[in-house]
């Protein structure tokens, strides 16, 4: 189920809500949570659910087990955490390049696919799926790993109670999609959490701010994206570079919004999950980009990969290797293909030029730098939306202007987009946090007792309400008009 | 202000708990007037859909329909789509069809469903011998149109709805493979028809070809190109009939809707003088047949932008639909398959009732077999067609004592009647066959495969 549903919105989420708030106690709390949450993934994928409750008190178990310098029961819950997520998500790639493939949707789903029509002889009637990766697979086997490594490092930890070890890793705010939470940061929040309104009216903004980037500005920068394609106008120069810029915009609001909506109900619920994205298209370097762009997963590679093989400790030559490591992995969490070990090798060549260089680049002025790393973060975009070598041949190849330079009904396309493109340019500015804070500065900032009632304060809560349902609202509208296109990230 | 905060967060929950509880409890609409479609209905519970995942997908499908307040809601998406689809001061458009190549037919009576004999047509012209008896139904979800893409798996992509002034224009995008393979499927029908019967491949421009600016006239959407290919491609034993020239000297005439994707039935007799010439028969002029004109038609273009706020031009300067009644005394009449033994009299010029659809005019829209009779020996014409083909086909009963349209589109499919077309023509002593399409049809898999099933390919 996705956050930027209907159902979602009016049914699920304000029960949820609802039914929490009413509950006494922090136990009673959890476990209503928990029933949503997986009542949450049920609405999804509901044949999924019993391998996730029993790959989870499989975890808590050896959780249990695992203490600081127990290698074996580590050992042996990475093996059994990866090797899901390699048989779900790796299994048909890794095939593939030994030449064995199983056809239309490969090895599981045709697997699912045989028991599907078998027990539709038994008299049922399931619908035959068209994948086989479980929601949020790849999010969960990271807060997984990151939960038995800060147990074998002494940073955490066991979580004693089955209830509250499922309600971390299944919380449905962050369940599909992160932001990928550590145990430690959240193991107080899951016991110690008191109701702080305050909270959560600011979990409700954030959740309207992100909702209204997924549905008012990705949905719509998605929906011309396959209109050009459809209409072949992305073939040539100029639609070529529309569509690309179009992506740019659409995966930042996409699952930056979606973050924000996590986080937002993270808060709801009184969670202060990791912050998963910092303005990261005002970068002036690629460096700085991958600092600003899904922290968590930096943060996870860097603290979990990258320095335990050394970082940079031991030399240029183990650094440069440690990166490429890092960065392959990158791009196979993504997805298991071609393109995407090329997208991760392609930030791994620039990261290493950047360090190389970087007191040259340094010297550069700060708009040229910020222009061409929004150039290269966009050409490594057009890398990842291509699922194949050959189709990100050609639109690099139309790109470049080798197919032509224009298509009939580009103009009116252009011209139709410009708001929209306008707006998606400001937004990944820091201009709308600038103003959200001065006008929050301004109206609610003063006064000593943050508890004191002022006419400022007041005068805050109002205007931000108002616009807070009026983004509702638009939302609301939108979806009701054009269904939200699922989220990019959920793929992962 | 903690109490604040918690009053505000209050009355969030309570908007939305209202919203829902609303949303649950309230009246469901089925039929929306706005997009003239049918809403979801509230999907059954069942052990495998539960547990599938499905019953989600479509409880949320049913849920979007029937939300409180929609077709309210649906005008605020207007507005809100006139800043996504900013259409400047010129007040251009372009949105790009997604749906099948079915989508561009008229819609067919539903055969379950019953007549409505004896109804006035409502219509300002005098009437004659073929009088109207059957006000057509539209019908706004066609079985066929929900199966489209059942030939690919896919649903086709045909072109762009392009508004340019107070015109709105179905712009195709043409492949070359698909326009020979439509070539092919009319050369097939020519072979299984033999050499007794004359094979006539009349593929028709639509507006875009001549109103259109020049860069949506050019490329994938060259119109000129297409009809080019079929010629080159068709078989010796067809022969071309260009209706793209005489068309193109009768631009300043009102041969195509603005509102609508059809042509006026002016333009489909400026392509019936085209076949006369190419068929050396005569075109009777103009002046004797009775006219007749329908006010305010805003048809299917509208219909497929009025998501946007520029669509309100269409809506401002409607169409008018002008008819002309056939000279000949004539009988028309639909079937529902070859055994001709459910007969359903229509017009050749039909009341319409007060159906949105003012196109339904001619032979009330399609069926699978509509046959223009004028009761006399003599030849017999065999026209298969879509839609374009019903303002043309009541021209054709000047030249022939029989004229018999199909609908390739209703037939050798699943739950739909068999047709072997050689044997019906064969028994129905066909002289001549007309295969008229307009460019949408050239290029879709589906259409060149319902062609091809006509003789069995």
């Amino acid at each position: 189920m996705e956050f930027s549903n209907l159902t979602f919105l009016y049914l699920f989420l304000p029960a949820a809500v609802l039914v929490y708030y009413l509950l006494p106690g922090i136990g009673r709390k959890n476990t209503a949570l928990l029933v949503f949450s997986l009542l949450f993934y049920a609405m999804g994928q509901p044949l999924y659910l019993p391998l996730l409750v029993l790959l989870s008190y499989a975890n808590f178990r050896l959780g249990l087990r695992t203490a600081p310098g127990r290698k074996g029961v580590v050992a042996g819950a990475l093996v059994l955490n990866i090797g899901v997520l390699a048989m779900f998500k790796y299994l048909d790639f890794f095939l593939s390049i030994f030449g064995i493939t199983a056809g239309d949707g490969g090895v599981l789903v045709n697997l699912l696919g045989t028991w599907t029509e078998a027990l539709n002889k038994l008299g049922f009637s399931f619908t035959k799926p068209t994948t086989a990766l479980p929601i949020g697979l790849s999010f969960y086997t990271f807060q997984v790993i990151s939960y038995f490594l800060d147990l074998y490092r002494g940073k955490c930890a066991s979580e004693t109670q089955f209830r509250e070890f499922l309600l971390y890793l299944t919380l449905f705010p962050k369940m599909s999609q992160g932001p990928i939470t550590r145990y430690a940061g959240i193991q107080r929040s899951l016991r110690e959490r008191k109701v702080n309104y305050a909270l959560t009216y600011r979990g409700a903004q954030r959740f309207a701010v992100g909702l209204a980037k997924k549905v008012l500005l990705a949905d719509y920068a998605g929906r011309v994206i396959s209109d050009l394609a459809v209409s072949r106008s992305d073939g040539n120069l100029v639609g070529a570079w529309f569509s690309a810029v179009l992506f740019f915009y659409q995966i930042y609001f996409d699952f930056s919004g979606y973050t924000d909506m996590a986080m937002g109900l993270g808060m709801v619920f009184g969670f202060r999950l990791p912050e998963n994205f910092d303005l990261p298209y005002t970068s002036t370097s690629i460096t700085e980009f991958w600092r600003r762009w899904h922290m968590t997963l930096g943060a996870f590679f860097r603290d979990y990969v990258y320095i335990p093989l050394g970082g940079n400790r031991k030399g240029l030559a183990r650094q440069v290797a440690n990166m490429l490591v890092v960065w392959l992995l990158t791009g196979l969490w993504h997805g298991a293909g071609w393109t995407f070990l090329l997208w991760g090798l392609y930030f791994f060549v620039l990261l290493t030029i950047e360090k190389t260089f970087r007191e040259t680049l340094d010297r550069w002025s700060v708009p040229l730098r910020r222009f061409l790393t929004t150039l290269l973060v966009l050409l490594g975009w057009v890398i990842f939306s291509h699922t194949t070598l050959s189709g990100l041949g050609t639109a690099l190849g139309a790109m470049m202007g080798l197919h032509g330079l224009w298509a009939p009904g580009l103009g009116t396309r252009l011209l139709n987009s410009l708001p929209l493109l306008l707006v998606c340019a400001v937004g990944a500015t820091s201009i709308p946090q600038r103003i959200a804070v001065g006008f929050r500065n301004v109206t609610a900032g003063r006064g000593k007792n943050k508890n004191a009632v002022t006419a400022g304060r007041v005068v805050y809560l109002v205007v931000s309400f108002a616009f807070l349902v009026v983004l509702l609202w638009l939302c609301t509208v939108s979806l009701v008009g054009a269904s939200s296109a699922p989220s990019i990230y959920a793929n992962f | 202000m903690k109490k604040l905060y918690g009053l505000f967060c209050g009355l969030l929950l309570a908007g939305m708990l209202l919203v829902g509880f609303i949303s649950l409890f309230d009246k469901d609409a089925t039929f929306s007037q706005r997009e003239n479609r049918k809403l979801q209905s509230r999907p059954k519970v069942t052990f495998s859909a539960l547990l599938d995942g499905t019953y989600t997908t479509k409880f949320s499908a049913y849920y979007t329909d029937t939300f409180p307040e929609r077709e309210s809601l649906m005008g605020t998406n207007k507005r809100l789509n006139g800043f996504y689809r900013f259409g400047g001061t010129s007040n251009t458009l372009v949105v790009d069809r997604n749906t099948g190549a079915a989508d561009h037919g008229e819609s067919l009576r539903d055969p379950t469903a019953s007549t409505n004999p004896g109804q006035s047509d409502g219509m300002s012209g005098t009437t004659n011998p073929a009088a109207d008896t059957t006000v057509p139904t539209e019908t706004t979800q066609p079985k066929h149109l929900q199966e489209a893409g059942e030939v690919t798996g896919v649903t086709e992509q045909l072109g762009s709805v392009v508004l340019v002034g107070n015109r709105a224009l179905d712009v195709p995008y043409g492949s070359d493979a698909l326009v020979e393979r439509y070539a092919g499927a009319v050369t097939d029908i020519a072979n299984a028809l033999g050499s007794g019967i004359r094979t006539f491949s009349m593929p028709v421009p639509n507006a875009a070809a001549f109103y259109a600016p020049s860069e949506y006239r050019s490329g994938v959407s060259s119109q000129t190109h297409m009809l080019e290919l079929v010629r080159d491609s068709l078989g010796d034993n067809v022969i071309f009939v260009d209706s793209y020239t005489k068309l193109l000297e009768h631009t300043e005439d009102y041969i195509y809707f603005r509102t609508d994707h059809h042509w006026t039935q002016l333009g489909a007799y400026y392509a019936y003088q085209a076949f006369c010439e190419t068929t050396g028969l005569t075109a009777p002029g103009l002046g004797g047949f009775e006219k007749g004109t329908l006010e305010n038609f805003v048809g299917s273009m509208y219909t497929y932008i009025s998501d946007y706020p520029q669509s309100q031009v269409l809506l401002d300067d409607p169409d008018t639909l002008v008819y002309y009644r056939p000279k000949v005394e004539c009988t028309t009449t639909y079937y529902s398959d070859t055994t001709l033994s459910d007969p359903v009299p229509i017009g050749a010029i039909s009341g319409v009732g007060d159906t949105s659809n003012k196109y339904l005019t001619f032979l009330g829209g399609d069926h699978p077999i509509t046959i223009i009779d004028s009761g006399k020996e003599g030849k017999v014409c065999m026209l298969i067609k879509e839609s374009y083909g019903n303002a043309f086909a009541p021209w054709l009963i000047n030249n022939y004592a029989k004229v018999i349209c199909i609908d390739p589109r209703e037939f050798n499919r699943e739950g739909m009647p068999k047709l072997d077309l050689a044997a019906f023509a064969a028994e129905q002593g066909v002289s001549d066959c007309i295969v008229m399409n307009y460019p949408m049809m050239l290029n879709s898999e589906n259409y060149i495969a319902w062609l091809q099933r006509l003789v069995g390919k």
